[in-house]
């Protein structure tokens, strides 16, 4: 019935199905921020779908007015949704985007409310002086009210900077946002921004010739405003079904994250430092030997702990929560029933907001047999570390034993000489005060010769502290002074006393330095005895090094042994095990440094024993 | 000159003890640094003996007694030593040294080994003083003197003598009252017995007395 189709009110459907999709839209998406206040975009949505509505009815209404009057009434009300639209759109594409300028943000809101606060002081209306007359043209066949003789508002400029304002925020926000890159970010610019602009181009254009009067037709906002709206509301949409996906794919992955740290035996935990509650994974309370169903606080978790490192354990996660660093450590468990273990626990801690920290995240997992296996290498080490030294001082031990003798036999010979003087009729004060002085000295000379061998006898673990390379050096010399002196050699040292500092175990280093020592005596020992010369001395390097030498004036090494003399059992000597090198190597790497040789046949050998600076002294 | 007991030690606390020790014992004692303090002080009227560590930086004990014998010195040595050490000891008693004692020695044995030292040196140098004289004694003797007691200490009677060396027996006669008068000697035997402690006309052997 095509008279039917004629007759039928195109622009009210039209207008009215627009409007009440719009409004759909609107309340479905103020729905969701009621449900979740952190979607704010989907907030700034629903403003400006229900604004979208606003502007549709009232044109709706316009193009149904009957007298110039309400026609500008029409116009009047319609700058309230179109305050609300505008507003809308530009707070959407801050939130959106998170790119535009401010200045512009703040500029076109306060313009809009200006003209809206003009538009209800002004009649008929913000765009018109005066309004008189109207006209009734047919408009997608029906007969719709459009204004016909009017005077344009001298504030109309107003809403064409406005206008203009808003094409250039959404353009410059768009830009910015594309030129960050990024899939996502490329079509969000493309869709809203090149919806939006899309928008302001037709429909004010299209707005301010109805408003010059260039066109007979009726002001058409809704329509334009479309594009970006479906635009808006797709992005929405797409986010939303991206947020159902990415839900699903973290629970994947937390499964995934399960299994391989399950099969890694890595426990997974986290502390709350607030509530002191802590999660955990299955694994996590299986190596803690925790029933792998329940549920446990954390009182629970430290009873496990060994009581000696439950201070420095709460110490150590009490600094990460203080400082938010990471930690780090190992500490001993007795899970119930069961032996002693060691854990290992690493931990980041996360601090929503600047400030402290709130909760420590992280794994831990048990070392009990690496610690096992390092415990076993270490001993070993000792063992043939001291063994090293035993056999070092067994060469010792004649020149050694002569060393003690002369001390005791002074002694003997004193108190022999002070029974005689005591004989005597008047005694001799001064001179038994002599006596006993040196009495005391020779006793303490004695005790220094037993404490070094048992210094260097004794079974013990590493303890590093400071020392000087003079300190060293002296210690060494005073080891084989009697041993030189009684083969003939001279051991040279020129006091290197403002030599930094070095951090080290005392005893191991002057192992390694006795066993060069030692060597350099050997290779001179065949030489004629002007010839006999061991010297030792030490230097700073640059880069925080300090190098002790020993050299000799042996006949050198030659090349084909000179690559061999660190490995193990590798010996020229009879009776040597050819160990000595290879640990005081092993000893000089374990401190960080290094042992080197260097050899000129006829020129004798020259051993460096490289190592870092002591912090604390170059602090 | 009285006898002293030289001390040689670079171990200066034993040696200031051992000087004690010795000085409380009554000693003359001179206490040496190094074997090189000692020699630099040496002379051929030293008396006494030495007691040397076998252990020093330098001139060592045993070159210390090397050094000794070839300057002519016969001071007898003690060696002091910390350790029991058989090469040096078989070389410091082949070299005639009087005794080899531990540090650790007690003191009756070091003050006997001292006491023996010094009195073989006492011995020596009395034997060295004797012959120092009867040297002098003999050395009065003329040539033609000599010739006459060569021929006495041979057992010969003057008639045999004076056709042996062509002279007259009154001749003689007179060299032998000559030779009695500056030996100061009575009889043949003891005239034989003086010849021999100065080790006169030994190539002439052993068939006289």
């Amino acid at each position: 019935m095509p008279g039917s189709i004629d007759s039928l009110s195109h622009v009210t459907v039209i207008w009215s199905m627009i409007a009440a999709g719009a409004l759909l839209l609107g309340v479905v998406h103020a729905a969701r921020w009621v449900l979740d206040r952190q979607a704010r975009v989907d907030l700034t949505f629903a403003v400006v779908a229900i604004s979208f509505t606003g502007v549709a009815y009232t044109e709706l209404g316009g193009m149904h007015a009957g007298t110039p009057e309400a026609w500008g009434a029409w116009l009047q009300w319609c700058h309230l949704p179109l305050f609300g639209l505008i507003v809308g759109t530009v707070l959407f594409v801050d939130r959106y985007f998170g790119t535009g300028r401010r200045w512009l943000f703040w500029s076109i809101i306060g313009l809009r409310a200006l003209i809206l606060v003009l538009n209800f002081a002004l009649t008929p209306n913000f765009n018109f002086a005066a309004i008189d007359s109207i006209e009734r043209i047919k408009f997608l066949g029906e007969a719709v009210t459009v204004v016909d003789e009017a005077v344009t508002s001298p504030f109309q400029f107003l809403g064409l900077i406005t206008t203009v304002l808003l094409a250039v925020y959404v353009l410059d926000a768009a830009i910015t946002l594309w030129s960050r890159g990024g899939a996502e970010n490329r079509r969000r610019a493309a869709m809203i921004g090149g919806g939006v602009f899309l928008f302001i181009l037709i429909a004010g254009i299209y707005a301010q010739a109805v408003i010059w009067q260039v066109v007979e037709l009726p002001i058409l906002v809704a329509p334009p405003f479309l594009v970006p709206l479906l635009a808006m509301s797709l992005e929405l949409g797409r986010d939303s079904l991206s947020g159902t996906r990415l839900a699903r794919e973290l629970g994947e992955s937390e499964r995934r994250l399960e299994l391989a740290a399950g099969a890694a035996e890595l426990g997974l935990w986290e502390w709350d430092g607030g509530t002191s509650r802590v999660w955990s994974t299955r694994q996590a309370r299986e190596i803690f030997g925790l029933a792998p169903e329940t549920a446990v606080d954390y009182q629970r978790w430290l009873a496990t702990v060994h009581p000696d490192d439950v201070p420095r354990l709460l110490k150590e996660m009490g600094r990460a929560l203080e400082s938010g660093q990471d930690v780090a450590t190992e500490f001993r468990i007795r899970p119930e029933g069961r032996q002693l273990r060691w854990v290992a626990a690493r931990g980041r801690a996360e601090r929503p907001r600047p400030g402290r920290a709130t909760r420590v995240r992280g794994v831990l997992f048990d070392v009990s047999e690496r610690r096992r296996i390092q415990d076993e290498s270490d001993e070993l080490r000792r063992e043939l570390a001291h063994a090293g030294r035993v056999s070092m001082l067994g060469q010792l031990a004649s020149s050694l034993a002569h060393e003690l003798s002369q001390p005791l036999s002074a002694i003997l010979r004193n108190a022999e000489a002070a029974s005689m003087v005591l004989e005597s009729r008047t005694p001799d004060h001064e001179e038994l005060k002599a006596i006993v002085t040196d009495i005391l000295r020779d006793d303490s000379r004695a005790r220094d010769v037993v404490d070094r061998l048992r210094t260097m006898l004794k079974r013990r673990s590493s303890e590093f502290q400071t020392v000087t390379a003079d300190t060293l050096l002296q210690d060494v010399i005073a080891l084989v002074r009697a041993d030189a002196t009684s083969r003939d050699i001279a051991i040279e040292y020129e006091p290197a006393l403002d030599i930094a500092s070095v951090t080290g175990d005392r005893v191991q280093l002057i192992q390694v330095l006795l066993n060069l020592v030692l060597n350099a005596m050997d290779a001179v020992a065949e030489q004629p005895p002007v010839q006999r010369t061991v010297t030792v001395g030490a230097k700073t390097l640059a880069e925080g090094r300090v190098e002790l030498s020993v050299a000799d004036t042996g006949p050198g090494i030659p090349p084909e042994f000179a690559r061999k003399i660190f490995e193990p059992f590798f010996t020229t000597k009879p009776s040597g095990m050819g160990i000595g090198l290879a640990i005081s190597r092993a000893i000089a790497e374990a401190h960080g440094g290094s042992l080197t040789m260097e050899t000129r046949l006829q020129g004798g050998t020259t051993f460096r024993l490289t190592l870092p600076v002591s912090v604390e002294r170059a602090a | 000159m009285t006898p002293v007991v030289h001390l040689v030690d670079d171990d200066e606390s034993h040696l200031r003890a051992l000087a004690r020790l010795l000085s409380a014992e009554g000693l003359a004692v001179r206490a040496h640094a190094s074997a090189e303090s000692l020699l630099a002080m040496l002379s051929p009227e030293l008396r006494g003996c030495v007691v040397a560590d076998l252990h020093m930086p330098g001139i060592d004990g045993l070159g210390l007694q090397r050094a000794l014998r070839e300057s002519g010195i016969d001071l007898p040595v003690i060696f002091l030593t910390g350790r029991g050490d058989i090469p040096s000891t078989v070389t410091a008693m082949r070299d005639g040294a009087v005794d080899f004692l531990e540090k650790h020695a007690t003191k009756e044995r070091l003050m006997a080994a001292i006491q023996a030292a010094l009195e073989r040196d006492q011995a020596q140098s009395l034997r060295r003083a004797e012959s120092e004289s009867l040297a002098r004694r003999f050395a009065a003797l003329t040539r033609r003197e000599l010739e006459v007691l060569r021929e006495v200490v041979g057992g010969r009677m003057n008639k045999q003598i004076a056709a042996r060396l062509g002279i007259s027996e009154r001749t003689i006669k007179m060299h032998r009252t000559s030779i009695t008068n500056k030996l100061g000697v009575h009889s043949v035997a003891e005239l034989v017995t003086l010849s021999r402690q100065a080790k006169l006309f030994e190539d002439t052997g052993s068939g006289a007395g």
